[in-house]
């Protein structure tokens, strides 16, 4: 079972906070991670990512945390797909996920395999000989999935996997993903359907603070303000970010 | 993963390209360089100054794919370091280049080999200079990548690399356009250059991106750290030593047993020009079939072979005292060895006046005119008109025109009784 720990982060850029004090612990399976636009979920996902190295606080995938020495080691537990990710039109999809083996340090006798599985979970093996530039909008975001979780990484980083998909894609997306429940799959999201369709535990985060840790039920039962149309999970949600609002205003 | 970028890198377009353009450069520009392995060699290098240009706007646009097509923040998330995500892209357009460069050169090799000449040896040197120019501007391609990393980072620099190449070339000899017998290429110094360029291209490599979003804080990495400060120390020496060493470009020694023609007047050429012998032979035989009256030289040496004056490359040379006098067979004309033996023995028949123009009147001027061009054309086998032009005056140019003539004219009694002639009266005209 893969842990992620996050213990005390915090997260800055020059003078401004973005991330204060954050600590959680997930198990393997899904977690979305919810909150309004400037929340810092791209910010938490790219320190998770190693993109940016924390101000201050531990991280630790499967017990091993994350500092300069190890940095190699941890980054070949991660698979992230960043909001805006890029392609190279001229290779096949199965190149891009091969590319995406090598970069994480999949061993040479493992990666072909693990190219194969990862197609195979996104449903790309009859795709797999098609340039990257030929693929549906759909495609190009499954390949981007098999780029995140081949070699089954053990933490998952999904930054606002779903924007600009249809809704049947929507729903290839969530059986995908529901597929990955062996690692820990953080996938950040503002569309709280999403998070109440596939993610066992939810985290909201506003202004940089972590306002909820639990799961989408107990999120849906935080629910007081009344609007109509809304799911259970987006008055939970709402709710919630409303309390601290005002709580910040008082 | 060099399998996946040598099969969709744009730089496979070139290898057909490029390759059939170098190949036309090589064989259509000229053919005198088959036969001679400096030549060859030095034939087959030319195509790499021309495709450096191009070699370092493909590395500017390889180096600058990953920004272009978006990939720079999940590729900050892997555990691939960015000089191995780098060094495939960079191996994969220098191994086109190079590659294309060696085709070439085998190429040119091919119908050399075939009669194997002497001088092997002074082959490898314009290759290996060759190989350092085409590392040099993948290096500076990179380099301009990396800093600029947009869409203009191609244009620049194979613009700039082309700027470079026409200043640098001429201080550093970075390529030749020949290979004449007389020069070789110190391997050492051309080592150097390409190691230097080697080092140039790891410390491209290890140079950060300017694209880094200025808000992002980097790991520190201590091998890139290592990596980086190798390959600049690397570089600042290997410069240093190539700075120093200058142009690789030396003047030959010259031989023990150079390759002579004749009996009673002799030819010598270096050993590498054995291709020329025959015609040399002939040439040999005309000076000797000359009337006893004309003076000739006992030995003629192809320039370098014995003597070298300070200025390379001239073939317009008299006789130096302790010397034998020489010619120069410059692109395998043998109106440049005839100009130039022309000149030895005019200067020896011209009395006591010594060659045209130094005549007291312009009548005697021309004649001593027509008289070389005479000669020239008769060493030559009085077949053709000279391969060569000039911007003399109408009077000089209708003088040589009827030097050249006569060679074709009449028959070799008459020329030479024409010959002596015109010598008996340039005894008795006054000099200036």
């Amino acid at each position: 079972m893969a842990v992620l720990t996050v213990r005390n982060v915090r997260q800055a850029y020059g003078s401004r906070t973005v991330i204060d004090d954050l600590s959680f612990t997930l198990g393997s399976g899904v977690h979305a991670l919810l909150g309004p636009n400037g929340a810092g979920k791209t910010t938490l996902l790219r320190t998770l990512a190693t993109v940016v190295p924390p101000v201050r606080g531990h991280i630790l995938i499967d017990r091993v945390e994350l500092t300069g020495p190890t940095l190699d080691e941890v980054r070949r537990r991660i698979g992230y797909l960043p909001q805006n990710f890029g392609i190279d039109p001229a290779m096949t999809v199965a190149e891009f996920v091969y590319y995406a083996a090598w970069a994480r340090g999949v061993p040479k006798s493992l990666r072909k395999a693990a190219v194969g599985e990862a197609l195979e979970k996104v449903d790309l093996v009859g795709q797999r000989a098609i340039k990257m530039k030929r693929l549906s909008g759909g495609m190009v975001q499954r390949s981007g999935i098999a780029w995140a979780i081949v070699g089954n990484p053990a933490l998952i980083l999904l930054d606002e996997p779903t924007v600009g998909l249809d809704p049947l894609q929507r729903i290839q997306f969530r059986e995908i993903i529901a597929r990955q429940r062996d690692s820990v799959v953080v996938l950040s999201t503002h569309l709280t359907d999403d998070a109440d369709a596939i993610a066992d535990s939810v985290i909201v985060l506003d202004d940089g603070a972590m306002r909820f840790q639990g799961s989408p039920a107990e999120l849906a039962q935080l629910g007081t303000l009344e609007s109509p149309g809304a799911t259970p999970i987006e008055r939970g949600f709402t709710s919630l970010i409303a309390i601290g609002a005002q709580a910040e205003e008082t | 993963m060099i399998g996946i970028v040598l099969r969709r890198s744009p730089a496979r377009w070139f290898l057909p390209l490029g390759a059939a353009f170098s190949l036309a450069v090589l064989f259509l520009r000229s053919r005198y360089w088959i036969g001679v392995w400096p030549q060859t060699a030095a034939a087959a290098q030319i195509p790499a100054i021309l495709l450096s240009g191009l070699a370092a706007a493909a590395a500017a646009w390889s180096v600058a794919a990953t920004t272009r097509f978006g990939m720079t923040e999940q590729l900050r998330a892997v555990a691939a370091a960015r000089w191995r995500r780098e060094l495939p892209f960079v191996l994969v357009v220098t191994g086109y280049f190079t590659g294309v460069i060696l085709l070439c050169q085998v190429s040119a090799a091919v119908p050399t080999a075939l009669t194997w000449p002497p001088g092997f040896g002074l082959a490898p040197g314009y290759a290996v200079m060759a190989m350092a120019v085409i590392v040099l501007s993948v290096a500076f391609g990179h380099l301009v990548g990396k800093l600029l990393s947009g869409m203009f980072a191609a244009a620049v620099a194979g613009l700039g690399w082309l700027l470079i190449a026409l200043y640098l070339g001429q201080m550093l000899n970075l390529g030749v356009v020949s290979g004449p017998v007389w020069d070789e290429i110190d391997l050492p110094t051309v080592i150097a250059r390409l190691l230097f360029a080697v080092a140039l291209l790891a410390l491209a490599i290890a140079i950060p991106p300017q694209t880094r979003d200025r808000t992002d804080r980097g790991w520190r990495r201590k091998g890139t750290t290592w990596f980086g400060a190798a390959a600049l120390a690397a570089t600042v020496i290997l410069l240093g030593v190539t700075v120093a060493a200058g142009s690789p470009v030396r003047a030959r020694q010259p031989v023990a047993s150079p390759t002579c023609a004749g009996q009673t007047v002799k030819l010598c050429l270096w050993p590498e020009h054995e291709k020329y012998l025959p015609q040399i032979e002939a040439m040999a035989a005309r000076i000797e079939r000359l009337p006893d009256a004309l003076a000739v030289p006992a030995r003629v040496d192809e320039y370098g072979l014995t003597y070298r004056p300070s200025a390379p490359g001239q073939t317009y040379i008299v006789e130096v005292a302790h010397h034998s006098p020489f010619f120069g067979l410059v692109e395998g004309s043998m109106w440049a060895v005839a100009v130039s033996i022309a000149d030895i023995i005019g200067s020896k028949n011209i009395h006591p006046c010594t060659k045209p123009g130094t005549f007291k009147s312009d009548a005697d001027n021309l004649l001593a005119i027509e008289f070389r061009a005479w000669i020239e054309a008769y060493l030559v086998g009085g077949t053709s008109g000279p391969d060569y032009h000039t911007n003399a005056g109408v009077d000089s140019q209708n003088a040589a025109a009827r030097g050249v003539a006569r060679a074709h004219q009449g028959t070799a009694q008459e020329q030479f009784a024409w010959a002596l002639k015109t010598k008996d009266a340039f005894n008795y005209a006054p000099c200036e």
